[in-house]
């Protein structure tokens, strides 16, 4: 227990020193302001263009609610997941390239704790990362608009930061075979593509993990079901993390 | 008793043998001196004995444990320096073995006063920079500071004055000896004058094997019996020399011998009874370099 928080302090320490920490923060902050200011903002603009150009009439169809807000939210938090996954994809690589892992492991450092410590950083990070963005998100909502009649929020919320674990574990698995940054993006990447594709083939898509992001849908009251692509995301994630730690123990640092 | 011992240890990268059955015995107490060539494979046993590494074949124990690769239990009685070591940038040396005590399961009291004594002796004490600034020679030192932090009973350090100036190396010896007392160090190196200044004990280590290990002052004893030096002063009393005895080897004016061959006494006699001016006589204090040239039978 003391190995594990140790290491997971000395995991934030980089992350605050190497100016991680920070731009995951601005990074959060930043869409979760930018959501519901851009659904306040787009109408404005709209007029504004159709004022000046006055060929076009644009129809502000119909009022912007919290919906629109949270619909900009789902979108720019997957952005947010691709930044967090560039800035932490070498949180393995960089201790094999540097060579900074091997003191630690002679030192009796256990190898699936320092699975463990990456892990629970990486979770943390985006957990806290993730909920900050999306409560800024809402503490605007709601200041703007009426936010009692979305439905399923909490949901949509809960399945968007599952998917982001899905990709945690990834990092972790393709961290413990492939010793570059560049490459764990790449793999994960691949991943996301396989996937996607897979998703492609009619009645199959709804059944993956990469199915998750839609359930920002949930709150235009669509009822989807998410049990399937919930429990696939889920033991994906256990099984790799599980089959992380033999290949890590028998890995040569 | 031996500390670290060493069977028949056997070690090949994809079709290159480079250890053939190396043994080694490290006894309590010494510092050992693991001398060998560059790409002899001193690296690859010291990675090996630190589990780091999986022989094809040997055993390895420290103080009666089996060492084993991967989980190493027997680590917890050793300190290891690498040959290049790599510590966190972001943390200052204090903040680094702090972190290296709690990873150990050292008491907090403890890490305090034992880092605060070692930073003390390594030179370190008022370095408050991260440790990404650091020269060669303060790296070493940091990395001697926390090898020794769990007070272990075996110090190993791979090529720890390869890299550094002559004043750093004399720093890095001087603190080798006074870890020694606390502890036994093994350090491998191809610097010869480095193990003449320090060591107790060596081991040869030339072409996947041991060529001879044992006690410094022994091995220097057993080769220094038997040969003999003279330097006649002209060309004349050299000639009469070679005419008298035709056993002695010339060699740029000096003229060697072992006593198996030929009595010192006898020569002794022949230079005072001819009158030969001499400027040396002298039995041979074998170099460490002369030791190891002969062991890799060059
Ligand atoms: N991981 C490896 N893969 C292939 N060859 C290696 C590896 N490590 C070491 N070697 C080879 O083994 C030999 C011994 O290396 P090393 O133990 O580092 O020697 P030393 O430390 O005595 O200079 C060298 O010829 C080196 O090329
Ligand atoms: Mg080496």
């Amino acid at each position: 227990m003391r190995q594990l928080r140790a290491f997971v302090k000395k995991e934030f320490t980089d992350q605050l020193r190497s100016g991680k920490l920070f731009i995951l923060g601005a990074v959060f902050l930043l869409f979760g302001i930018m959501s519901p200011a851009t659904a306040k903002l787009t109408p404005k603009l709209l007029e504004l263009v159709a004022e000046q150009d006055s060929g076009f009439k644009i129809d502000v169809v119909r009022e912007v609610t919290a919906v629109d807000s949270f619909d900009q939210f789902f979108k720019n938090i997957s952005t947010a997941l691709i930044v967090f996954v560039i800035l932490q994809a070498g949180i393995f690589t960089k201790e094999y390239s540097s060579g900074t892992l091997l003191l630690s492991l002679t030192r009796g450092m256990v190898r699936r704790r320092v699975i463990a410590a990456k892990t629970l950083t990486l979770v943390l990070l985006w957990t806290a990362g993730y909920f900050f963005c999306f409560g800024v998100a809402y503490g605007y909502t709601a200041f703007y608009w009426d936010v009692s009649a979305v439905p399923d929020l909490f949901e949509a919320v809960m399945l968007w930061w599952i998917y982001g674990l899905w990709y945690i574990s990834l990092i972790v698995f393709f961290s413990v075979f492939i010793s570059t940054a560049v490459g764990v993006i790449f793999c994960v990447g691949a991943v996301y593509l396989f996937y996607s594709l897979l998703g492609m083939i009619p009645r199959v898509g709804k059944y993956l993990p990469t199915y998750l992001p839609n359930a920002g849908s949930l709150t235009h009251g669509e009822s989807l079901s998410f049990t399937v692509p919930l429990a696939a995301a889920l033991s994906l994630i256990v099984l790799l993390l599980a089959a992380s730690i033999p290949i890590f123990n028998r890995k040569q640092v | 008793m031996s500390l670290l011992e060493i069977r028949g240890l056997e070690k090949s990268f994809s079709d290159k043998q480079v250890l053939r059955g190396l043994d080694l015995n490290v006894p309590e107490k010494s510092i050992f001196g693991f001398i060998g060539k560059n790409g002899t494979g001193k690296t690859t046993t010291m990675k090996i004995i630190l589990g780091l590494l999986k022989p094809d074949s040997g055993e390895i124990t420290v103080a009666g444990e089996r060492v084993s690769y991967g989980q190493t239990a027997t680590n917890r009685l050793i300190g290891y320096l690498p040959d290049v070591p790599e510590f966190y940038p972001f943390m200052t040396c204090k903040e680094y073995l702090y972190f290296c005590g709690e990873i150990s399961g050292m008491d907090k009291q403890e890490i305090k006063s034992r880092s605060a004594e070692l930073l003390e002796a390594v030179g370190l004490k008022d370095e408050k920079h991260r440790i990404k600034g650091f020269s060669r020679g303060m790296r070493q030192r940091l990395g001697i500071a926390q090898a020794l932090l769990g007070r272990p009973k075996l110090l190993i350090c791979d090529e720890p004055t390869s890299a550094l100036d002559p004043v750093g190396r004399r720093e890095i010896l001087d603190i080798l000896v006074r870890a020694s007392q606390e502890t036994t160090v093994l350090f491998s190196t191809h610097i010869l004058s480095d193990v003449e200044r320090i060591c107790t004990d060596v081991a040869f280590l030339n072409e996947g094997r041991v060529s001879l290990c044992g006690r410094l002052s022994d091995i220097r004893r057993s080769y220094r019996s038997d040969s003999y030096i003279i330097e006649p002063e002209n060309s004349e009393g050299l000639a009469a020399l070679q005419k008298a005895f035709p056993q002695l080897r010339e060699k740029n004016g000096t003229l060697t011998f072992r006593d198996s061959e030929l009595s010192p006494f006898e020569l002794m006699a022949f230079i005072s009874g001819h009158k030969l001016p001499v400027i040396k006589f002298e039995r041979e204090e074998p170099t460490l370099e002369s030791l190891f040239m002969e062991v890799i039978g060059k």
